[in-house]
């Protein structure tokens, strides 16, 4: 399963990517909109995590942009922000606030990638 | 000889005995006669007595009568009485003795006659009115003479009786006496005889006896004769003596029957005469008063016609008898009308003043009392007028009489007049004097003002009757409430206010630019009579119109040489013309009623002035008072009174530091700074027992000549506006809050999240290659995790969660929040209270937001408690809110801290992050509710929450 991790925090990448890594993903990493469009494009991505703000593109736009060209495409929302009530953020599959605990990111994961395997 | 003698008289005696035995047994039957008829004789007069003492009787109570209504002596009363009792005590006794049916029949007709006069006369004693008593006492007297015939007639019975009794009686003693000439004779001639035969012996006695039987046949008294022969003769002599001492005993007591007949009949005779008198005098009075006294009967034919009426009205008796009442004007018909069906009603009409007219067809004033003549059963069957000539030269007794009543009149209308500065009342008061009897006495009258600009004048006000029954109706009334004009200016006045003529008189309005009659009257500044409106040419014919009135007269009312109005006078119903006094008492009584009306104008004036300014006052919403320079209020509004709840009298007087609390007098309040810079001062000043803030400002107020004699208050309560600005504050503060936390928290989360992600990892890593410094590591992860939560709960706050609201029971909410916290309550020793509203209290709320607001209040509370304590909760319904009340018995909160313990971050505990108290203000708030803390140091704190009872209230937040 490929993962598209997009952060615009280092850290934050590479402890996605460390710990989704041990889980067994196939783990992408942008730390841009532009960035994270062009590995979208390349590695087919089955699932994307997205931080909503950052420099240039923020994640409300790259998540309107990817549902655009794959609306199936599990999208979860993954931020430090709460935007929970946000009308924008209903259009992705799942809504996180950022933890150190990633247990609940693990699990949102599994969940969405679920239905997929089953259909 | 003396045989022969012997012999003879032997002789003699059988003849003498046989002639006495003979006339003995005559006599017999004679006396016995002549006794019976003496018994009848003494029963008839016997009845006569009895009857003339009931005739005398019935004189005396007639005059008993005639007494009292002369006297009204109650002393009367009890002799009618007594006499009364004595005369049905005389009719028992007569009616036990009367004999024949001729004597019943009379005597029924005589007691029957009596005891219905009796009614009467019992009657007249009730009779209040003298001249009802005096035509009463008439018809009584009259009955009276009728009555007293009957009586005689019974009387003539008995006489005629008597009379027969007499007859018989003389009858029966002439026949005994001629017996007796016939002894008498007889005796002579055996005298004789046995003269011749006996001798002198014989002879002179005999002699004797003849001269005394011949005095005693002459009638003459009768002398005993003493014979004391011892024979024959003696024994002759004897019984001689005793028949004539027997026919003399006899004769005597008729004569003294006689006697006492003649007697009886001459007191009867003097009661007569009596009876008689009283008549003539009664009749005299009436024929000889100087009153006209007529009667007539119903249909206002003329009954009777004293002498009195024929100078006052011209006509002669035996002209008017039998007419109908000639002395009525023909205009006045209709209103005599009115008072005969008045009269035949029972009622008596007093001293009425009206006009009459003469047989030369002169119209007169008179003074009319008019009354019903009744029958005995009290039923009304004629009409009885006295009257008097008013017209006739009126003596100068009258008119000084008159003058001294105008002028207690005067005084008497001035006083009232002073005494009231209602307008209004005022010219009640001038109207219905002008127009009461006892006052000028005019039928109507209207008074007209001068409008401001004196160009128009303008009808104020009117009375006095609409038509001639109301106006009969409403002077009866006066007269038989026997109200006075002062009952009447200071009681309730008999005019409606709004009545035909007041109405007339207030729709009139009249410009002073013609020349009519008011017009001139006020340019002039004179009186006008005029005696006939239609002809006078001065006389706008609208006035005519407008109030029907055929003569009337205008005067002005000058008040310092100003004329400010006038009033106009008629009398309309009884035609009484308006004479030269009638005006002169009028312009007096104008002068006095003008300048009492300026005053009142001009006191309208300033009251209405005042009124203005007082509204004025009154009407300002903010807050006004005035104070003195000793820190006295002297006056406030009424927005004031409303605001502080308290009556005038509690705060005029009153200091103004202990009214408002600002704390006392001292330099730096406004008031003081306004006395000593004598400007104006303005300062938001804090209630805080009437938990408002309030905007004073304070200006000097001057007295006339520019002195500062205190200042001017004016308080806006700018509560509202503090709590909006407040609110609006608060809610910058909240965004700028929010907007910092969620950017550090974004900032702060990510390298959290790094630092906690890479620990855990670590922690993972030295666990499995079983590295003891683990521990450390653990420190980081669990650090870092508080550190989230204290995130999580900023961003919580920062956050808005939006409300859900449903119906929940408020009561079941707040246990719940109880038995939540009950663990913890009881590690910490704390008791809880409730007291809960008695009832449901179904309130639209946020059930979770509400528990967690609450939550946080009682988790204040008991971190507030030190050892042990008490937590008090109470619910309560409050009109359109519920109150939720939650106190603590914890150590209290400072004022300085209790002014920001809704302030979020703000806390004085080492740990925490000041936002519990911050979240329960905000979820309040959102539910359109109120929150307040009290505290006191060492007491503890009270948090009151107020909720509103209705959806509609909750939507708005």
């Amino acid at each position: 399963m490929r993962i598209l991790i997009v952060d615009d925090d280092a850290a934050i990448r590479r402890l996605y990517k460390e710990e989704l890594e041990e889980e067994g993903y196939e783990v992408f990493l942008a730390q841009n909109g532009e960035e994270a469009l062009r590995i979208f494009g390349e590695v087919k991505p089955d699932i994307v995590t997205l931080d909503i703000r950052m420099p240039g593109e923020d994640g409300i736009e790259i998540l309107r942009k990817m549902k655009e060209f794959n609306s199936k495409l599990p999208v979860i929302m993954c931020t430090a922000y709460d935007h929970k009530d946000d009308f924008k953020v209903w259009a992705s599959d799942a809504y996180i606030v950022k933890s150190s605990n990633l247990n609940e990111l693990k699990e949102n994961i599994r969940k969405c990638l679920k239905p997929k395997n089953s259909r | 000889m003396r045989f022969r003698i012997r012999t003879k008289f032997m002789a003699a005696f059988f003849i003498v005995a046989a002639i006495l035995i003979l006339n003995s047994l005559v006599s017999y039957i004679a006396m016995n006669k002549l006794s019976v008829s003496l018994v009848d004789l003494y029963a008839i007069s016997k009845k006569q007595q009895i009857n003339n003492d009931i005739h005398l009787l019935i004189h005396n109570g007639l005059r008993a009568a005639q007494n009292w209504v002369n006297t009204k002596d109650p002393d009367e009363r009890k002799n009618f009485l007594k006499d009364s009792k004595k005369i049905s005590l005389a009719f028992e006794e007569l009616e036990g003795i009367i004999s024949t049916d001729r004597e019943r029949s009379a005597y029924r007709q005589f007691k029957d006659g009596y005891d219905s006069l009796y009614r009467e006369g019992l009657n007249i004693f009730t009779i209040e009115d003298p001249i009802d008593a005096m035509l009463a006492m008439k018809s009584l007297k009259e009955k009276t003479t009728t009555l007293i015939e009957i009586g005689d007639k019974l009387q003539g019975i008995f006489a005629n009786e008597m009379d027969s009794q007499i007859a018989f009686s003389n009858k029966t003693r002439n026949w005994t006496y001629t017996l007796l000439l016939i002894q008498s004779s007889v005796g002579i001639a055996l005298a004789v005889i046995l003269g011749i035969i006996i001798s002198r012996a014989i002879s002179r006695p005999l002699e004797r006896l003849s001269h005394e039987a011949e005095l005693l046949g002459k009638g003459e008294s009768y002398r005993h004769i003493g014979i004391k022969t011892g024979d024959e003769i003696e024994t002759l002599a004897e019984r001689f003596n005793w028949m004539a001492s027997r026919l003399e005993q006899t004769i005597s007591n008729l004569k003294g029957n006689v006697a006492e007949l003649e007697e009886r009949e001459s007191a009867l005779a003097e009661a007569k005469k009596g009876l008689q008198e009283t008549k003539d005098y009664l009749e005299g009075i009436v024929e000889h008063s100087a009153d006209a006294i007529i009667t007539s009967d119903l249909d206002g034919k003329i009954t009777s016609w004293n002498k009195a009426a024929e100078m006052v009205y011209g006509f002669r008796e035996e002209e008017v008898i039998g007419k109908f009442l000639p002395m009525i004007p023909e205009f006045l018909m209709t209103e005599e009308m009115v008072f005969i069906e008045r009269i035949k009603a029972g009622d008596t009409i007093k001293n009425m003043e009206t006009l009459r007219q003469k047989n030369d067809g002169t119209v007169f004033e008179i003074n009319l009392t008019l009354s019903p003549i009744l029958d005995p059963s009290g039923k009304v069957i004629g009409i009885s007028g006295i009257s008097r000539d008013l017209s006739e030269k009126k003596k100068m007794g009258e008119e000084i009489l008159r003058k001294t009543r105008e002028l207690s009149t005067l005084y008497f209308i001035g006083d009232a007049m002073r005494k009231t500065l209602n307008l209004n009342n005022l010219l009640r008061i001038i109207l219905t004097s002008v127009t009461m009897g006892d006052g000028l006495g005019f039928n109507r009258a209207i008074l007209f003002l001068l409008n401001e600009d004196g160009k128009v004048l303008k009808g104020m006000m009117g009375v006095g009757p609409s038509s001639h029954d109301e106006a009969w109706q409403i002077w009866n009334r006066i007269a038989s409430e026997g109200k006075s004009l002062k009952d009447l200016l200071t009681g309730e006045m008999p005019w409606d206010e709004g009545a035909f003529v007041d109405r007339l008189a207030k729709r009139t309005e009249i410009p002073l630019e013609g020349e009519g009659i008011l017009s001139l009257s006020i340019k002039n500044k004179r009186c006008y009579n005029i005696a006939n409106a239609k002809t006078d040419p001065a006389v706008d014919p609208f006035l005519i119109q407008q109030f029907g009135t055929e003569a009337f007269a205008t005067i002005p009312l000058i008040a310092k040489d100003r004329v400010i109005g006038l009033i106009l006078v008629d009398n309309l119903f009884t035609k009484r013309p308006i004479t030269e006094d009638d005006l002169r008492f009028l312009t007096t009584f104008a002068n006095q009623a003008a300048s009492a009306i300026e005053n009142a104008q001009l006191f309208e004036k300033v009251a209405g002035a005042e009124a203005e300014l007082r509204n004025i006052f009154d009407s300002i919403t903010d807050m006004v008072f005035l104070v003195d320079k000793d820190f006295n209020i002297m006056k406030v509004n009424k927005t004031l009174m409303e605001r502080l709840g308290m009556k005038t009298d509690e705060i005029i007087g009153g200091k103004c530091y202990d009214i408002f609390t600002c704390g006392g007098p001292k330099p730096g309040c406004p008031h003081f700074e306004t006395l000593t810079t004598r400007k104006p001062a303005i300062q938001e000043i804090e209630d805080y027992t009437r938990e408002g803030t309030f905007l004073v400002s304070t200006s000097p107020f001057l007295n006339h000549s520019g002195t500062v004699i205190g200042t001017i208050h004016i308080l806006r309560d700018i509560t509202e506006q503090r709590k909006m600005r407040e609110r609006l504050l608060y809610s910058e503060k909240m965004a700028a809050l929010g907007e910092m936390a969620a950017k550090i928290a974004h900032e702060i989360r990510n390298p959290l999240v790094s630092i906690g992600g890479f620990a855990r990892r670590l922690e993972g890593k030295l666990r499995k290659a079983g590295i003891k410094e683990v521990g450390y590591v653990n420190i980081i992860v669990g650090e870092v995790n508080r550190l989230e939560g204290i995130l999580q709960e900023l961003m919580g706050f920062v956050k808005e969660r939006p409300l859900v609201i449903q119906k929940t029971g408020l009561n079941k909410l707040i246990e719940d929040v109880f038995s939540l916290l009950s663990s913890s309550l009881r590690d910490r020793k704390i008791r809880v209270i409730k007291e809960l509203y008695q009832g449901e209290l179904e309130i639209p709320i946020d059930p979770e937001q509400l528990k967690q607001a609450i939550i946080n209040i009682v988790n204040n509370a008991q971190q507030a408690i030190v050892g042990s304590g008490e937590i008090h909760i109470k619910t309560a319904l409050l009109e359109d809110m519920v109150t939720i009340e939650i106190s603590d018995t914890g150590v209290g909160i400072p004022k300085d801290v209790l002014e920001n313990i809704f302030n979020p971050f703000f806390t004085t505990k080492s740990s925490g992050t000041g936002l519990g108290l911050a979240i329960t203000h905000r979820i309040i708030e959102m539910h359109s509710g109120e929150i307040v803390a009290k505290s006191q140091e060492g007491v503890g704190t009270t948090f009151i929450i107020k909720l509103p009872l209705k959806w509609a209230e909750v939507m708005k937040g």
